[in-house]
């Protein structure tokens, strides 16, 4: 990151702001079991919906569990597993983007028939192949979730490719005879890679959709571990007479999405980089 | 007009054809799997007289050809536990899923567009912001989420509309902003910044020169030359509206083929899901198909403005 | 009442966001009725600031310091958006410079004609067809009735600024202004427009207000010249004595870049002019051109000379008439 692009970046209030929270939801997630919060699984019945206190920041479940350490607990999951698919979508996405738009032709059109058709299809359908083929349970949805992220990050990979496949300065790598791997890696890779940075933040919000989603059906992880989605499935029946069980979770979830999106916008206007649609 | 209808409906058998195969194979070979007891055979049909004429041996591809037979002729999908015939199930379900989808879509159009443009034509002013805003935030929420927060709000606190039940028109106004929201957000992002682009561009400055009202230039020509990207930018929704309408459906226990499936995935009730699957393929391709039917109604305009961008 | 367009003591002033300058100062202009002007002057000289105050389109940070803008009878300045918007539909047709981009691409020609015409009152189809028509044949297009049906991308460069022209003009309006409408055409066909503009301009009475930053093209169609520099009028006058006798040392060194066909002679060579270009960016009091010019004292730095005036030639230079 240059400087003028860092100093746009902490120009932008929202997404400085968006920075903020983000970075203490996940260090909150991260910190506060090893502060004593780490208990999430052991029932006390009779301290159910407990008065909040300083043991107790988010008072107690129905079955007296303290809901802090749960939704910390559950932040780990959430925010770890999205992002690990996020990781694995942007290096799949990357490779076959710069694939597609350095190759051209025949293999530019394959990899983009492909990718129309999978980004067709539901990812709940692919989560469902996933999971009957790996095996139930066992956590593996988090591929789904990259596999279905994979084309919209080559759709914008490619066109960030394709801006700057003619500029001169390749042409001119090429002409005094550089190797293309040393081009791909030395002046594409480079010129992208604020590209990759800004569409990975905003695979990263919408990874963090999905893997709630699944842990909303039950379709990834299994009792009891505390996933976000998950909790709120698990929650949902109370809802009435005890709804901040259920918000408390939905609010952390569409919290992270926003302030990852937002810092997502702001490094791209720090950057310069416009939306996809037009060049 | 027809040929293009027919031309696309004829692309769209073979993928249909290869997504069924997929799911039926891999419904087929996973361990306890109860697709395995699929009928090999019908009841003495067409299919069973040609497989009996060239001593066809029993495998898996007749079993696939049997499926697709079955699902041409019989619209049978395929059957549950205990051989039950899902067919008519399906596609009652089927009905009320794509009513719901249709809705959203309805309501992603409708609303979506005409607000970009709005917030566009007001660039920079309050009202601008305050759409910007509202959209940011709706496109950050999961649709469950939302359902939740909907669910809180409208009938837990003010009690004005129900969440579940399915007695008229009231029981869908939750369920399709739970369906649309993120779309509908996406939608008003697309239109805005294309139509924020479009004002720029010297026509608009001629047609002003011209003394054109604004509200004309924004609707009649700026929001006229974002049609292209706005159009595929909803096409590209369809799959993600399919997942929130089926996240809907389980919320608001819409019995649809998105609850159906869930639960079925939940029971591994392996028929039901390639059932449920199939009819989604049919449902998305005929979307599809109606998108690009939308799209060849508006391109005979359209193509000019690629052309001349160049 | 003679004048049509009548600009008096005109100073804009504009920002870049840190700061302030002035890109029109004391600008005096009349254009009498049936007259053709054309302002004359490097990129930058404030003549499209000039063409944009007119017709109430400056950018956002624009502001008019002081001066008057009259068109016939009205104060333009003191126009309310909604009045400037009829003016505009009524009185002013504008010609911009580009017109591979001046046109809606997703529009036919009739649709931009029922577009522009619609804004006075309703018109029935067969009525727009046929003004739009009528105003396609003034402007030298063969068979309107196919161009209507066309979108601009199937039109040429040429055809596309006919088009532009005959709506500028389908509304009868009585000031017709033309920002550089022939710099992105080819040479062939800058040539029939300017005949056409010509000729359209004096059928019809109309005055017009040209904007170009080449000699040869205002001689071409021009009765009047001003000629800008640094936001303020350098030299004012008739054609012919503007090329005859160019007083101000700027209109000297423009007429020195004009190509000229008589080969062989040294000193007939083009000319550039000396110097950097001019920037609002760093002004001074005196005159614009001072940095530049080949005669200038250092009172030129100091003071901005007064306007003098032979006949109905005037110039703003210390310079005497070396006649």
């Amino acid at each position: 990151m240059n400087r003028r692009a860092l100093q746009r970046f902490l120009h932008d209030r929202a997404a400085v702001v968006s920075l903020i929270v983000f970075a203490l939801i996940l260090l909150a997630c991260l910190g506060m079991p090893v502060l004593g919060y780490s208990d999430y699984v052991s029932l006390d019945i009779g301290n159910h919906y407990a008065p909040v206190s300083l043991t107790h920041p988010f008072s107690t479940d129905n079955l007296g569990r303290d809901v802090f350490t749960r939704v910390m607990i559950g932040g780990r999951y959430t925010l770890g597993l999205s992002f690990l698919s996020t990781l694995i979508a942007i290096t799949c996405g990357t490779l076959l983007g710069i694939l597609a738009g350095y190759c051209g032709g025949k293999t530019d059109s394959i990899l983009m028939r492909i990718s129309e058709a999978i980004s067709a299809i539901p990812y709940i359908l692919l989560v469902i192949f996933f999971e009957v083929s790996l095996g139930w349970g066992k956590g593996w949805f988090f591929l789904a979730i990259a596999f279905a992220q994979i084309p919209a990050i080559l759709r914008t990979i490619r066109s960030a490719v394709l801006k700057i496949r003619f500029r001169e300065y390749i042409e001119a790598a090429r002409a005094i005879g550089k190797s293309t791997p040393y081009i791909l890696f030395h002046h594409v890779l480079h010129n992208i890679s604020t590209a990759i940075l800004v569409q990975a933040c905003s695979s990263y919000a919408s990874a963090i959709i999905s893997c709630s989603i699944l842990g909303y059906l039950e379709f990834g992880i299994s009792f009891p571990t505390p996933e976000w989605g998950r909790m709120v499935a698990d929650y949902f029946h109370l809802v009435q007479s005890h709804g901040f069980l259920v918000v408390i979770p939905c609010v952390f979830i569409s919290l992270s999405v926003l302030t990852v999106t937002l810092i997502g916008n702001g490094l791209r206007d720090a950057f310069d980089i416009r939306g996809g649609s037009h060049d | 007009m027809f040929r293009f209808l027919l031309k696309r409906i004829l692309t769209a058998i073979p993928v249909f054809l290869g997504a069924l195969l997929a799911v039926f194979l891999l419904l087929t070979y996973i361990p306890g799997s109860r697709l395995g007891y699929l009928p090999i055979a019908g009841n003495g049909d067409l299919l069973d007289h040609l497989f009996t004429l060239f001593h066809v041996p029993a495998n898996v591809f007749t079993r696939y050809l049997r499926y697709i037979y079955d699902v041409i002729t019989k619209l049978h999908f395929a059957s549950g536990f205990h051989h039950r015939d899902l067919s008519l199930e399906v596609l009652t379900r089927a009905r009320l899923t794509l009513f719901l989808t249709f809705l959203a879509f309805l309501l992603i159009v409708l609303v979506g567009i005409p607000l970009g443009t709005y917030a566009a034509g007001k660039h920079g002013k309050w009202q601008d912001h305050l759409i910007s805003v509202i959209s940011l935030v709706l496109s950050s929420i999961p649709p469950f989420c939302l359902a939740i927060f909907l669910a809180i709000v409208f009938c837990v606190t003010l009690r004005l509309l129900p969440v579940f039940g399915m007695n008229g028109p009231k029981n869908f106004i939750l369920p399709t902003i739970t369906i649309g929201a993120s779309g509908l957000a996406r939608t008003i992002q697309t239109v805005r910044a294309n139509v924020i682009e479009a004002l720029h561009r010297p026509y608009i400055r001629t047609l002003r020169s011209h003394g054109v009202k604004e509200r004309k230039i924004l609707f009649g020509h700026a929001l006229k030359n974002s049609m292209i990207p706005t159009v595929s930018i909803i096409r590209e929704m369809t799959a993600e509206v399919f997942v929130s309408t089926f996240i809907a459906e389980w919320f608001y226990a819409i019995p649809g083929i998105g609850y159906y499936l869930i639960q079925a995935v939940n029971a591994r009730d392996y028929g039901v899901v390639l059932a449920c699957t199939a009819v989604t393929a049919v449902l998305i391709l005929v979307f599809g198909i109606i998108s690009d039917f939308l799209y060849y109604l508006l391109e005979p305009e359209l193509r000019h403005r690629e052309v001349s961008h160049e | 009442m003679t004048d049509i367009l009548n600009i008096h003591d005109l100073t804009v002033s504009m920002t870049n966001g840190e700061q302030r300058f002035t890109v029109l100062q004391h600008v005096d202009l009349c254009i009498k009725r049936g007259e053709i002007r054309a302002i004359v002057g490097e990129s930058g000289c404030g003549k499209s600031t000039l063409a944009n105050s007119i017709i109430g389109f400056l950018p956002a940070g624009a502001v008019i310091e002081s001066g008057s803008i009259r068109l016939a009878d009205t104060g333009l300045l003191s126009c309310t958006a909604e009045e400037m918007r009829m003016i505009r539909a009524e009185k002013i047709g504008v010609v911009f410079q580009d017109p591979f981009s001046a046109l809606d691409p997703v529009c036919t020609v009739y649709q931009l004609f029922r577009a522009i015409l619609t804004v006075r009152k309703r018109y029935t189809r067969a009525e727009i067809t046929e003004k739009a028509a009528a105003a396609l044949h003034g402007a030298g297009i063969k068979d309107p009735g196919t161009i209507l049906t066309r979108y601009p991308h199937e039109l040429s460069g040429g055809l596309r600024q006919r088009v532009l022209i005959a709506m500028a003009l389908v509304n009868e309006p009585d000031l017709l202004i033309a920002d550089e409408p022939t710099t992105a055409l080819d040479v062939t066909i800058q040539k029939e427009i300017l005949t056409l503009l010509r000729r359209l301009a004096r059928e019809r009475g109309l005055s017009v207000l040209f904007i170009t930053h080449s000699l040869d093209v205002a001689a071409e169609i021009a009765d009047t010249i001003s000629v800008f520099y640094g936001g303020r009028i350098a030299e004012e006058g008739k054609i012919s004595d503007i090329f005859a006798y160019p007083i101000h040392p700027y209109t000297q060194a423009l007429l020195k870049t004009i190509p000229s066909l008589s080969f062989g002679k040294e000193e007939r060579r083009l000319m550039p002019i000396e110097g950097e270009l001019f920037s609002f960016l760093d002004q001074h009091e005196g005159c614009p051109f001072a940095p530049r010019c080949p005669y200038a004292r250092e009172i030129c730095y100091h003071t901005y000379p007064v306007t003098k005036a032979i006949g109905d030639h005037t110039y703003t230079c210390i310079m005497e008439n070396q006649l």
